[in-house]
Formats: structure tokens, C-alpha cells, sequence
């Protein structure tokens, strides 16, 4: 049976020997079939089964090899990577912890806990029925910047550890320090018109995601124009404008579906203007029975 | 949210919640990987890639939030970068225009140099041109010394006529009676003059550079001899720095040795090895070429910092006396509730001082310990009174041994700890986990640590002698809690996973 160095074609084993020379895989003690195999997986994970020679070679030459070499060394258990990717990106990655957590004990905490899984305190069995080391830094593949992606694992940790244990709140703490909760939602409230909502769909659909994407964080994050440009890499003013024709074109859009429906111009105005839940507590009103009627 | 939103209309109430509808369907299983998330900051995907991650994250509040931290993260840690400039809307002002005309006048100015300040500027006078330009008289000759007259007369009509100044120049080339010949000439003599003008003033061009190399040699070399300097300094630094360490080493290894404590000895020499070594980075960032300091003060202010592992911390309390072995009782917390809270710090002033100053007094005082509130404390006076003892962070300590000098605490927390201190709190160093320098080790490979899950305590220590103790943790893992026993037989150096129960 074919290794799978041997399954691939000449023209990546060729490419993959020139690029194991350029990355520098070999000062970390990544041999050629080590370092072509993690090119392999890499191009297994992000290219198509349908790529072509060129499309491949271009892919691999958007990668960050020596930080794919050096990341791909430490998971291995090579001191001399650890050590490089310590004098490298201990500091970096304490800072962008504190940067995200604006603490410097949750800061530490977050950059210690990553720290153990970028080293591999976690052992799993293997095939040959032993124990391996389980690296984080096996999971980077070389598309961004090593300090790029241990600043987006550390976000992600960060959202998943901190913003949940925020909503796992103890009850005893919350009723101790004088905490209320609040009622249980009742049942949604009903569309007044269900053209209005299903023409609302119909249009955010038809958006673009980047679109749906500044909608989302600036009605529903209240995110600011200025932290949604530092996420696209675009100025405020262009983040603002984009907004400014996204919201005019998505009522113009709205409106037009709801006029085709034989919803008159002035009802589907105020459709886009009424709040449903506004509607529904009115409906609730008007249908509780009058007092006098309750007694008998 | 800034004063731009309003200018951004707002949008219809349906349609705030029939985006937040279709965000509560995002699924688990389909958040971008943090490879994706990079490339994405960086922009360095491809559409297709880009339209993916932007739409799940327009249904995803969590990858949103992930963005937008991973983006304020890059922006603190690159703070030189500049924002994109502002379309002003003027097309005249923007650079695809203005660049047209700057290279316009750029040339533009060339020619005006070159024309302005050709040979010609000193020419003869006009007079001079036109004589020479006006052919003799035809007289009979014979053809050859007709022929070469004319060639002499044709080369002399040349010179005087690349010799007239610009303005002559230009009215004999608009000139219609002007045969093409002269008029080539005369154009040679402006692209000479220019020629010439160039090779003027290209001699002290040449020159400049060598000027300004001969200076940059001597700015290198005064760098270098600078940077010489520095290391040099730096180098007596840590020697006298190592010989300080070494010494202090060498008084402990008395006490240590005096109350038959082995183990002290080495652990604070390793303490102290950690403390006398810098890391690479800090040498390569202190010796790299940079402006000479001040004074000497300044280079008495770089001090060697330890290696990151060691996380050596300065306790706020004056140090303590050498002590004779205490019962491990004597000092572990009388109720599993307490716990200590030992918070972060950096020796502070007046206060420390004081603190010193009433140690170095009751220099007979055998320190006692306790775990009070989370707190560790110490007595100097036979537990009269208590005074908290403040190292770092803000972790709770929930357990303690003592064997001499030696103390060894437990900290509770996401990260839990062992701290250990070989000269009774004194300095402190971490013993547990030593992450990444040291591995835990087992006998059949790495240690395992359950503490990654969720929180962990260090829920009791106890130490037989100074080389021998156990501890144990307890943890939340993905089975349930664990509770895992640990044992060192070198004083806590390393420690080896001894058994572990899951509930």
C-alpha cells in the first residue's frame, strides 16, 4: 500500500521538498516527509478535491511556511521550535490576552490556559495504542500570521469561557448582592402581517453578507462605526456610508415587495414603522375581560 | 455608540428582529476556525472564504464579538499603523490626478534647469552668431577649397549658433528661412549644453555622496564603539550581579546547612540560577544599538530580568529571619474554609521598608504562618499578631506547609499553583505547574492536567521533609470532578501525577 507520501503527485513531493528547504522546517528538526505531510493536510483541509497544479501552487504560496514550520515543530515536541516560538510570541501573546480582556489577572489567566494547550499538556491515545501529546498548535495551518491566529484563539477562548460564565451566573450571588431577575419571556409576539415579515426576509436575503454582517453589528451589537472598521480593515466613513445605503435600499426593497403583495404605500409606511411587540401587549389589553364581567 | 450613528438611519423594528431571529438559528458546528478568522483580519482570503466567515458571523454574536477582539487586539499591538486615508471627493486633489502633474512638472523643471543654465547663458553676443552665420561673399574658388570652407563655415555657424542664448535659440528655430541642418545643429547645441550643464554639476553630485558616506562611517563607528561601551557595561552588570546572587546563595547555604535543611540550598540556587541568567530577548533588546544613556544611572536602572519560567515574585513584607524547623501544624490553616488571598506585587516602598526594618529586629522570632480568609499570613511574634502577606496576583491560597524556612502554598484558581518559598517568604517562586520550561512527567510520558476544564483547587499540601511532600488537586473535568494526588521527592521541583479519581 502506497505511503502517503508516495500518493501524492510528483509535482507536490517536488514542491513540497523545495518548500520544506524555504521555511527552514529543518533548524527545528521537521524532516521533508514531516513537513510535506503537513502541507498535504493543509491542502487537504482548505483546497477543493478539484484543484488544479496552479491552483495549488498558488495556495501554497500564500502560506506562512516558517511560522507553519515552527508551529507544526513545537507540537512535535521540538525544545528548539518551543524555545523560538517563546522568544517570539510570549510577549505577543500576553499582550493581545490583556488586550482582550482588559485584566491583568483575566489576561493572565486566558494566556496561561492557552499556553498549556499550545504546548500539549492533553494526551491522547494514538494508533500504535500509546499516549501522544496534544498540541494546539497542531490545528494552524499557515493562512494568517502565527500571532494572528493565537490572537483569534484567545478571542474565541475568551467569548466562549468569560461571556458564558457571565450568563451562568450563581443565583445565591445574584440574590445576595441585591440582583433581580427578570420575568420568564412570555410567548413571542404574533406578526401583525405576515407579508411584512416574510418581505423582510426576502430582502435580507438578497443582501450581501458583508452587508447582513454591518446590520448585525450595528443595530444588534451596537457595535461603534469605528470598532466595525478596525474588524472589515475600513475607514468609519466608508463603514457609515455602506450602512446609510443599506438601510435606505432595504426599506426601498421592503416597501416595493409589500406594494407588489397590494399592500397600499401608507400601510406598508407604517408597517415598517409599527413594533410588533408593541401590538401584541395592545391586543392582550383588548382582550381582557372588564372587570364587572369577571365578578358574575 | 459615536456620534456618526446619527447619520446612519435607523432601521424598521421588523427588521432588527427578523435579523435577531436568524441569528439564533446559527449553527455550533460551522463557526470558522481560528485559521480562518486570521486570514480574515489579515485579508488574505478568498472571496469565496471571506463571504462565508461574514455570513455566518452576520448570524453568530459570538464570532462577531470574536472579530471584533481579535481586530482591537491587532490594532493595540500595532498602534503605528495608519488608517487608510479618507476619500475627499475632490478627483483634482487625488493622487491618480496629482501624480500626472507632479511628473508634468517635474520635467518641466528639468528642461527650465537644463535650458536656463546651459554654457550659453555666457554666450558671445548675437552679433558674433550672425556674422559668423552669414556666408561670405560667393567668391570663385576651387570646388574642394569651396568644400571645405563650407564645412568650416557649416561648423562654425554650428558652434555660434549652440552658443546663442535660449531666446535667440528658439526665434532662429521658429525661423522658417532655418534649413533643417541648422536647425539640427542648433538643437544639438541645446541637448549639448545641456549634456554639458549635467556633467557640470554631476562632478559635485558625485562628490556629495562620498561626503556623506565618509560621514555615515563615522556615525556607524561611533555607534559602534557605543554599543561596545553598553555591553561592556552590561557585562559588569551581571557579573556583579552574579556575584551579589552568588553570594546571598552562599549565606543561605549556611543557614540551610545550620538547620539540616539539604534541599533549601539547591532550590534557591535554582531560584537564583533563573534570576542570574537573562532571557536571549532581553539581551538582544538591551544590547541593540540605541542612543548612549544619560548617566550612569540610567545603565544602573537595566537590570537582568529572569527568565519567564521562573516567575520569581517580590513579597511586599520585609523579609524574615532564618528559622528553625516549625511543625508543619503549626502553620497549616486550622479550617479547610479558609483561604488565602495572596495578592500581586512588586516590593512597595515606605511601607516594605518598615516591614525590613522591624524583621531585621526581631531577628530571634521564629515566623509562623496561617491561611486566614484566603489570605496568607504571617506572625513574628509568636502569633500575637498577624500580618498579611501580599505576593501577587489576586488567587486564593488554599493551602500551606512549612518545613523550616521552607513554605510552600497552594492557590486556588482557573490556573492553580504551587508557590514555594525557600527563605520564609522571602522570595517566591512557582514550583507547580512549571509551564512550558519543565513537563510534568510520568513515568510513561507527560502528566496529564484536568485543570484546563474548569476550576481546580490546591485542596491540601503536606511535606514530610523538605524533599518529600504531596499535594492534592482538586478538579473539574469532562467526567465530572477529579481529584488527583501529586508527589515530589525534591522539594517540589517536580511533581508526578500519583493517582487520579473521577466521580
Amino acid at each position: 500500500m502506497p505511503t502517503a507520501t508516495q500518493a501524492r503527485f510528483a509535482w507536490q513531493n517536488a514542491l513540497f521538498t523545495q518548500l520544506h528547504k524555504e521555511s527552514g522546517a529543518q533548524k527545528y528538526g521537521l524532516s521533508v516527509d514531516s513537513f510535506s505531510d503537513v502541507l498535504a493536510e493543509v491542502c487537504e483541509k482548505h483546497l477543493s478535491g478539484g484543484a488544479s497544479e496552479r491552483e495549488g501552487r498558488e495556495f501554497l504560496a500564500g502560506l506562512r511556511l516558517n511560522e507553519l514550520a515552527l508551529a507544526r515543530a513545537c507540537a512535535a515536541g521540538s525544545d528548539a521550535a518551543w524555545t523560538e516560538f517563546l522568544n517570539r510570541y510570549r510577549a505577543a501573546l500576553y499582550g493581545a490576552a490583556l488586550a482582550i480582556t482588559r485584566d491583568d489577572s483575566r489576561g493572565r489567566e486566558l494566556a496561561d490556559s492557552l499556553y498549556a494547550e499550545l504546548y500539549g499538556m492533553k494526551l491522547r491515545e494514538n494508533a500504535e495504542g500509546g499516549q501522544q501529546r496534544v498540541s494546539k498548535l497542531s490545528f494552524y495551518t499557515g493562512r494568517g500570521s502565527l500571532e494572528g491566529w493565537l490572537r483569534a484563539v484567545l478571542a474565541q477562548q475568551y467569548v466562549d469561557r468569560y461571556r458564558k460564565q457571565k450568563r451562568e451566573v450563581s443565583l445565591e450571588e445574584e440574590t445576595d448582592s441585591g440582583g433581580q431577575f427578570a420575568a420568564p419571556p412570555g410567548d413571542p409576539a404574533p406578526d401583525c402581517d405576515p407579508r411584512v415579515s416574510a418581505a423582510t426576509d426576502a430582502v435580507l436575503a438578497e443582501l450581501e453578507s458583508e452587508e447582513r454582517f454591518l446590520l448585525s453589528a450595528y443595530f444588534l451589537d451596537g457595535r461603534t462605526l469605528a470598532e466595525i472598521g478596525r474588524t472589515l480593515k475600513a475607514h468609519e466613513s466608508t463603514i457609515s456610508r455602506k450602512l446609510e445605503r443599506t438601510v435606505t435600499r432595504l426599506r426601498k426593497q421592503i416597501v416595493k415587495r409589500l406594494l407588489k403583495t397590494g399592500m397600499s404605500p401608507r400601510a406598508a409606511e407604517e408597517a415598517l414603522q409599527v413594533d410588533v411587540r408593541d401590538l401584541a401587549v395592545n391586543v392582550r389589553e383588548r382582550l381582557r375581560p372588564p372587570p364587572e364581567q369577571e365578578r358574575v | 455608540m459615536d456620534s456618526k450613528m446619527s447619520e446612519v438611519p435607523k432601521i424598521p423594528p421588523i427588521v432588527r428582529e427578523r435579523m435577531a431571529l436568524r441569528g439564533r438559528g446559527a449553527a455550533s458546528g460551522e463557526h470558522p476556525d481560528a485559521n480562518l478568522l486570521a486570514a480574515f483580519a489579515e485579508q488574505s482570503l478568498t472571496t469565496a472564504e471571506r463571504d462565508f466567515v461574514l455570513e455566518h458571523a452576520s448570524r453568530c454574536a459570538e464570532c462577531r464579538a470574536a472579530l471584533a477582539l481579535a481586530a482591537d487586539a491587532e490594532q493595540e499591538a500595532a498602534p503605528a499603523a495608519s488608517p487608510r486615508p479618507v476619500s475627499t471627493g475632490w478627483p483634482l486633489l487625488q493622487w491618480k490626478t496629482m501624480r500626472w502633474t507632479a511628473l508634468a512638472t517635474g520635467i518641466a523643471a528639468v528642461l527650465a534647469i537644463a535650458v536656463l543654465y546651459s554654457p550659453t547663458m555666457h554666450a558671445p553676443a548675437p552679433e558674433a552668431a550672425r556674422q559668423v552665420a552669414a556666408p561670405p561673399a560667393a567668391a570663385s574658388q576651387p570646388a574642394g577649397e569651396e568644400r571645405e570652407l563650407k564645412a568650416e563655415q557649416n561648423q562654425k555657424v554650428a558652434v555660434a549658433q549652440a552658443s546663442l542664448p535660449p531666446k535667440e535659440k528658439v526665434a532662429m528655430l521658429a525661423s522658417p528661412k532655418l534649413s533643417a541642418k541648422d536647425g539640427s545643429k542648433i538643437a544639438y547645441g541645446i541637448g549639448s549644453a545641456a549634456g554639458a550643464m549635467t556633467s557640470r554639476h554631476a562632478a559635485p553630485v558625485a562628490a556629495e555622496p562620498e561626503q556623506q558616506q565618509a560621514q555615515l562611517r563615522q556615525q556607524v563607528q561611533a555607534e559602534a564603539v557605543q554599543v561596545q561601551q553598553q555591553s561592556q557595561n552590561y557585562d559588569s552588570l551581571a557579573v556583579n550581579k552574579e556575584q551579589a546572587l552568588q553570594s546571598r546563595a552562599d549565606s543561605y547555604s549556611n543557614a540551610a546547612s545550620a538547620s539540616n535543611q539539604p534541599m533549601a540550598a539547591g532550590a534557591i540556587a535554582r531560584d537564583l540560577d533563573k534570576k542570574a541568567s537573562p532571557s536571549a530577548a532581553t539581551l538582544a533588546a538591551k544590547t541593540a544599538p540605541s542612543p548612549a544613556p544619560a548617566s550612569n544611572t540610567d545603565l544602573g536602572r537595566v537590570t537582568m530580568t529572569p527568565a519567564p519560567q521562573s516567575e520569581t515574585i517580590q513579597v511586599t513584607d520585609e523579609a524574615k529571619p532564618g528559622a528553625t524547623g516549625l511543625a508543619p501544624e503549626q502553620a497549616r490553616p486550622s479550617a479547610a474554609a479558609e483561604s488565602l488571598e495572596v495578592a500581586s506585587g512588586v516590593a512597595g516602598g515606605a511601607r516594605m521598608q518598615a516591614r525590613k526594618a522591624q524583621r531585621a529586629e526581631a531577628t530571634a522570632a521564629t515566623p509562623r504562618w496561617r491561611v486566614h480568609q484566603s489570605t496568607l499570613q504571617e506572625s513574628l511574634d509568636f502569633g500575637t499578631t498577624w500580618q498579611d502577606v501580599r505576593t501577587f496576583g489576586k488567587q486564593a491560597v488554599s493551602a500551606i506547609a512549612v518545613i523550616g524556612s521552607n513554605v510552600w502554598i497552594g492557590v486556588a484558581d482557573v490556573s492553580p499553583a504551587v508557590l514555594h518559598s525557600a527563605d520564609n517568604g522571602e522570595h517566591w517562586s512557582q514550583q507547580w505547574p512549571q509551564i512550558p520550561a519543565t513537563a510534568l512527567t510520568t513515568s510513561s510520558g507527560r502528566a496529564y492536567l484536568g485543570w484546563k476544564a474548569g476550576p481546580a483547587r490546591v485542596t491540601d499540601l503536606e511535606f514530610e521533609d523538605a524533599r518529600r511532600g504531596k499535594m492534592e488537586v482538586t478538579t473539574e473535568t469532562k467526567k465530572g470532578p477529579a481529584h488527583q494526588i501529586w508527589r515530589t521527592t525534591d522539594g517540589g521541583a517536580s511533581w508526578t501525577l500519583q493517582s487520579e479519581d473521577v466521580n
